[in-house]
């Protein structure tokens, strides 16, 4: 730049000019002016800093506050649908477990332990539903059920403080199950598709029910034997008829 | 003045905004230490969850009522739950539970092969009645109950 009273050379920054030696006062004032804008990004500096500091400290709370609620949630409803997922594991491990199970289920077939059957179906969650078991023990199993449902409401219906009403209808029903499970003319559509297998089992639980009737509902020979062939209100009529013998009997 | 004036409101107006951005920040600071809370009850209860899905069984509670109740094939079937999860086996009062379970099933169809004239299959049955029979030592009457119970 030139000097404002001799026009000769300086810089901006000269305090004095080197020719004239009076004061640089546009080198003064860029001074000042340096000074006061040093001052301000200095400040401005601070001040980022500090909201920056701020901002990071809430981004980082809210962060943790939303992983928290997050995880609260999943472990929720993890925890509410644990049934679902356990019996899911369990049904996998069945498959993968055919040999040893399907093993286990045969022995108790073959030993008449129907009960031990379906508690360990029920237990290990076999399913029967696109699983290896489906062609070998469907039928199989659904007989055991409707079967093992009759032993236990019959066994209920014998014990005195529970004769009332109510059970000899539970009796009915169960039976009315199973008869239409076990029961098969050369008819029935069904019939075909049981081997001779099932067809024994199911004269075999039929055959057990008709002594369990004898035992527990105190049924005569003849009208255990006739109780498949029976409509069903003509079933309920004849247990609600036993009970109250059996109930008369107790009270005497 | 007014210079001062405003130096003095600006200076008030950083403050209350410091302490509204420090209230917001302990607010926070609340709410992370009341999740950290629920986050944990919420772990608790979703491992509660699973532990009791695992593996269910019946307690002892159950067997004495049933036995009370003298409702035998409630016992025969818990104790066959139990036994699928090896659950209290070994233990000795359970296993005089099973074997009361046992005794009554294996007596029931006793009497139901030898009414059918299947003498081999009643036979078997006989076979594990005594076994069961022979586990029972506290609960030994309940032979004589599930006895005079079939012979009715």
């Amino acid at each position: 730049m030139k000097c404002e009273y001799c026009g000769g050379d300086i810089a901006l920054e000269d305090v004095f000019c080197k020719h004239c030696g009076r004061t640089n006062t546009f080198g003064q004032q860029h001074r000042e002016d340096m000074e006061k804008y040093r001052g301000e990004f200095e400040e401005t500096k601070t001040l980022v800093k500090k909201k920056t500091a701020l901002y990071s400290r809430t981004v980082v709370r809210v962060v943790v506050l939303s992983v928290l609620i997050v995880a609260s949630l999943l472990m929720f409803f993890t925890g509410v649908n644990a049934y679902k997922i356990v019996r899911s594991y369990h049904r996998s491990e069945a498959n993968r477990k055919y040999d040893e199970y399907s093993k286990v289920l045969d022995q108790y077939l073959e030993e008449g332990e129907y009960h031990k059957f379906k508690s360990f179906i029920e237990y290990k969650d076999i399913s029967f539903y696109d699983s290896p078991y489906e062609n070998r023990y469907r039928n199989v199993k659904m007989m055991i059920d409707f079967y093992t449902n009759v032993y236990d409401y019959l066994v209920k219906f014998s014990i005195n403080a529970e004769q009332t009403a109510r059970q000899a209808e539970y009796v009915n029903d169960a039976l009315d199950y199973f008869y239409n499970r076990c029961i098969y003319s050369e008819d029935d559509s069904l019939y075909n598709d049981i081997t001779d297998e099932e067809k024994a089992l199911a004269d075999r639980l039929v055959a057990n029910i008709e002594c369990m009737l004898q035992q527990f509902a105190g049924f005569t020979k003849e009208e255990a034997a006739a109780a498949p062939m029976m409509e069903k209100f003509e079933r309920g009529m004849l247990l609600e008829q036993k009970r109250k013998e059996m109930a008369q009997n107790e009270a005497e | 003045m007014r210079q001062n004036k405003n130096q003095t409101f600006g200076s008030i107006g950083r403050r209350l905004s410091q302490d509204k951005k420090s209230k917001g920040l302990f607010l926070l600071d609340i709410a992370i230490a009341v999740m950290s809370v629920v986050t944990v009850l919420c772990l608790i209860a979703m491992v509660l969850f699973f532990l009791e899905e695992k593996d269910y069984s019946y307690e002892n509670y159950s067997f004495q009522s049933a036995v009370m109740r003298q409702d035998y094939g409630s016992v025969m079937e818990m104790a066959g739950t139990n036994r699928c999860g090896d659950i209290h086996v070994g233990d000795a009062e359970y296993e005089e539970y099973y074997a009361v379970g046992d005794y009554f099933e294996a007596a029931l169809y006793e009497k139901i092969y030898t009414q059918q004239g299947e003498q081999e299959l009643a036979a078997e049955w006989a076979k594990k009645k005594e076994s069961a029979a022979s586990r029972l030592y506290v609960m030994s009457p309940e032979k004589e109950k599930i006895d005079s119970i079939l012979e009715k």
